[in-house]
C-alpha cells in the first residue's frame, strides 16, 4: 500500500444545521421505516449520494455515542423537508425508531415537537448522465436509498436520460422494500431475489447482466451509464461486471464511520488517484462516498 | 472579562483546549465547521518520516460510552506535511503543535532537525512526541513503557530542537509517574496524558475480533475517570506542567482534570460526535468563571483538596 499526499480537496461549504423536526416516522415494512425531517438548510444542500450524521441519544447521555451515517433518501427543499429510509437493527436505529411523530402545533402545555440532532449533508454526489444516456441504477439492501433520490432527480430534470431503469436485489420476495416508490416514477422497474420468489433468480448484478446483454444488447456502451449503492460484496461484484464490460459505472461505497466528515480516518477505501496510478487510502466520508468504479481497488481493500 | 489563557511552561496559550491528534484531521477538515484558530493550540494527526497506509478496515467500533480505534498511524509522511499540511496550520493563528511519530530515536530526531530548518525553526511553536500509539508494532509506544527508552529519545529531540517539547505518555503501564518522571528528566516541557487504553471487542457468534489488528485504543467518556486518576497521579508527582486528555465532553469534564492539576487539556473523540465542541466548552469555561467570581482559569488548576 502507498501513500500519497492528498491535501483535502476544496469542500463545500456544510450548513450549520439546528434541530430536525420529526415530521413522520412511520413503518414501511418489516424493520423498514421512513423518517422524514424538517430542516431547510439539510434539505437545500442534500444531493443524490450525500449522506448525514444522526445522534441517536438523548442530549447529555454519552451513550450510544457516535452518530449513525445514513444516505439522503429523498428531500424537498420548497418544503424544507428531507427523509432516511432505515433499517432499525441495531441501538441506533432502533433508537429512532422510537422517535415519535408528533403534531404539527403542540397543544398548549403539551410535549413539544420531536427533534433530532443531525449535521451534514456530507459527502459528494452520484455525476448525472449524459443527455440521451440510459442510467442503470444497481442497489441492494439500504443502499437503494440514494438511488430513489437519484432517480427522483433524474425524471425531474430537464435533461432527462432517454431511459432509467433501476435493478434491485433483495434475499426474497418480501425483502423489495421501498420497490413501491421505484413504481410510481415513470421509471422502468426490475427486480431480483436471491431464492426466485421474485423477478430475476440470482444476484442483481446477475439481473445487470441479463439487461445488458438481451434488451440493451447491440447499442452504444458509452451511452450507458451504470449506478451502484448495496453492500460490499453488491458493489464488489458490480465493480468487476463494469469493468470487464469496460462501462462507465459510479458506485456509493459503504464503512464504518466514526466522525462522517474526514477528521478521524476510520472509513477509508483504498482508491487510484488516477487511471493506473498507485492504490491508496482515501477517506470515504471525505472524498465520496461516490468514486468511479475504474479507481476502486479489486476486493474493495474488504479483510477477508 | 475573566482570562481563559494558560501558560504551559515555556508555551502560553490564549485558552485551555487544543485539538487532540488524530480527532482533528490537519485542521482543514474543520473548516466548514469553526474556525480552527478558536482553539488554545491545534495538534495535527501524527507525523512520521515516510508515509504510513495504516491497518486494515473496519478501523473502528463503538463500546459503550466509547470507541475502540486502529487507525494505524495513516498520514502522508514528514515532507508532504511540511508541503501540503503545514502552511495552511501556520495561518490559523493559534499554537501550532506538530505530533511526530518514529521507529527509531533518529527518525524523531530526524523530523525534530529538519523542523528547525523550516522558516528558521519558526514554522512551528511545539513538538508532541508520540511515544505512546497503542496502535501500531512501531507506534513509539514501545518507548513509553520504558522509562530509560523514554528519557534517552526525549534526550536526544531536546538536543535536536530548541521547541518546547511535550511528551505525550500511554497509559498503558503500571507506574506513569516513573515514565512521567523519565520525560521531564529528558528535557520534556510539558506532559500530556493519557493516550488511548488498550482494548478489545469480540463478535462471539464469529469467535472474531472485530478489529483486523484485534486490539484498538479506547477513547470517549469511558476513559474520563481512568485519564483523570493517570492526571492527577502525574501532577503530584512531577514539577512540569501537565495536559490533561481523555473523554472530556464539556466544560464540566475540562474543569474536572484542571482540578486535578492539569494546566490545559485536549479534545479528541468528542469532536467527531460534536465538531464544534469546542465552542460550546469555551463559552462554558467562561461562565465558570464568572459563577465563581475568579479572574483567570489559572485560579482553579490543582485545586483539589
Ligand atoms: C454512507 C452511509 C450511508 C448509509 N445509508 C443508510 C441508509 O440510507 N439506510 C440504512 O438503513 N442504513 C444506512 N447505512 C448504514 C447505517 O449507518 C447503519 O445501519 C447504522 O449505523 C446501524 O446503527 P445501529 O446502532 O442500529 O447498529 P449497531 O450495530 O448497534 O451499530 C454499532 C456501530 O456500528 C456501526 N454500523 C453498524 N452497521 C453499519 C453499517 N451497515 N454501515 C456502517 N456502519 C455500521 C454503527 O454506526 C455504530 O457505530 C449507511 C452507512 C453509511 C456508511
Ligand atoms: C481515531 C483516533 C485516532 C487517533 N490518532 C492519534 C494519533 O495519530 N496520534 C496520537 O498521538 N494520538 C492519537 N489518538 C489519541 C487521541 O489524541 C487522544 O489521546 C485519545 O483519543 C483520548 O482522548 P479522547 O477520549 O478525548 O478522544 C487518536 C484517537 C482516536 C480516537
Ligand atoms: S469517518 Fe472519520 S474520516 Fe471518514
Amino acid at each position: 500500500m502507498t501513500l500519497e499526499s492528498t491535501p483535502v480537496p476544496c469542500r463545500r461549504q456544510i450548513p450549520e444545521a439546528g434541530p430536525s423536526r420529526v415530521v413522520f416516522n412511520r413503518k414501511v415494512g418489516p424493520g423498514w421505516l421512513l423518517l422524514r425531517l424538517e430542516e431547510p438548510a439539510i434539505a437545500r444542500a442534500a444531493a443524490p449520494g450525500s449522506f448525514v450524521e444522526v445522534l441517536c441519544a438523548v442530549p447529555g447521555s454519552y451513550d450510544p455515542l457516535l452518530r449513525r451515517p445514513f444516505s439522503v433518501y429523498d428531500a424537498d427543499p420548497a418544503a424544507g423537508t428531507y427523509d432516511l429510509l432505515y433499517i432499525a437493527t441495531g441501538r441506533g436505529t432502533r433508537w429512532m425508531a422510537a422517535l415519535p411523530e408528533l403534531p404539527e402545533l403542540p397543544e398548549e402545555g403539551g410535549s413539544p415537537p420531536a427533534h433530532a440532532d443531525v449535521i451534514g449533508p456530507f459527502g459528494n454526489r452520484f455525476t448525472p448522465p449524459p443527455a440521451g444516456a440510459t442510467a442503470l441504477l444497481v442497489g441492494g439492501g439500504v443502499g437503494v436509498a440514494p438511488l430513489y433520490f437519484f432517480a427522483r432527480e433524474l425524471c425531474a430534470s430537464r435533461e432527462r436520460p432517454a431511459q432509467v431503469i433501476l435493478c434491485m436485489g433483495a434475499r426474497a420476495a418480501d425483502q423489495l422494500q421501498g420497490i413501491e416508490e421505484f413504481r410510481k416514477l415513470p421509471i422502468r422497474s426490475e427486480v431480483s431475489t436471491d431464492d426466485g420468489s421474485a423477478g430475476f433468480h440470482g444476484l442483481v448484478t446477475g439481473l445487470l447482466e441479463h439487461l445488458l446483454d438481451r434488451d440493451l444488447k447491440g447499442g452504444d456502451p458509452r451511452r450507458i451509464t451504470i449506478y451502484g449503492c448495496g453492500p460490499t460484496a453488491m458493489n464488489e461484484s458490480l465493480r468487476r461486471v463494469a469493468i470487464e464490460r469496460k462501462l462507465w459505472c459510479e458506485i456509493c461505497v459503504e464503512a464504518r464511520m466514526a466522525c462522517g466528515f474526514g477528521i478521524c480516518f476510520a472509513c477509508v477505501v483504498p482508491i487510484q488517484k488516477s487511471l493506473g496510478g498507485a492504490y491508496y487510502n482515501r477517506r470515504i466520508c471525505l472524498e465520496g462516498p461516490v468514486f468511479d468504479a475504474r479507481l476502486l481497488k479489486p476486493g474493495l481493500g474488504e479483510h477477508e | 472579562m475573566p482570562s481563559l489563557a494558560v501558560t504551559l511552561g515555556p508555551l502560553r496559550a490564549k485558552n485551555p483546549v487544543f485539538s487532540a491528534s488524530g480527532t482533528f484531521g490537519y485542521g482543514e477538515e474543520m473548516e466548514p465547521f469553526l474556525n480552527p484558530g478558536v482553539y488554545g493550540g491545534i495538534i495535527g494527526k501524527s507525523i512520521s518520516i515516510k508515509p504510513r497506509g495504516g491497518n486494515p478496515t473496519p478501523r473502528v467500533v463503538e463500546t459503550a460510552s466509547g470507541m475502540l480505534n486502529s487507525i494505524g498511524l495513516q498520514n502522508p509522511g514528514f515532507d508532504a506535511f511540511l508541503r501540503d499540511y503545514l502552511p495552511r496550520m501556520r495561518g490559523y493563528g493559534t499554537l501550532l503543535v506538530v505530533n511526530l511519530v518514529g521507529d527509531t530515536v533518529d527518525e524523531y530526531v530526524e523530523m525534530a532537525r529538519r523542523l528547525e530548518e523550516v522558516e528558521g525553526g519558526e514554522a512551528v511553536d511545539a513538538l508532541e512526541l508520540n511515544i505512546s500509539c497503542p496502535n501500531c508494532p512501531q507506534g513509539g509506544m514501545e518507548f513509553g513503557i520504558d522509562p530509560k527508552a523514554t528519557r534517552l529519545l526525549v534526550e536526544r529531540v531536546r538536543a535536536a530542537s530548541r521547541k518546547p517539547i511535550l511528551a505525550k505518555l500511554t497509559p498503558n503501564v503500571t507506574d506513569i509517574v516513573s515514565i512521567a518522571r523519565a520525560a521531564e528528566d529528558g528535557g520534556a516541557d510539558v506532559l500530556t496524558l493519557t493516550n488511548t487504553f488498550v482494548g478489545m471487542a469480540i463478535d462471539w457468534r464469529k469467535r472474531q475480533a472485530i478489529l483486523p489488528a484485534r486490539t484498538g485504543g479506547l477513547s470517549g467518556p469511558a476513559i474520563k475517570p481512568l485519564s483523570l486518576r493517570l492526571v492527577w497521579q502525574v501532577a503530584r508527582g512531577c514539577n512540569i506542567p501537565v495536559m490533561g486528555i481523555g473523554g472530556i465532553m464539556n466544560a464540566d469534564d475540562v474543569m474536572d482534570f484542571l482540578v486535578a492539576g492539569a494546566r490545559a487539556v485536549q479534545i479528541g473523540t468528542v469532536q467527531f460526535v460534536r465538531p464544534r465542541a469546542v465552542l460550546e466548552i469555551l463559552e462554558d469555561l467562561h461562565r465558570f468563571l464568572e459563577e465563581e467570581g475568579l479572574d483567570s482559569i489559572e485560579q482553579v488548576v490543582g485545586t483539589i483538596k
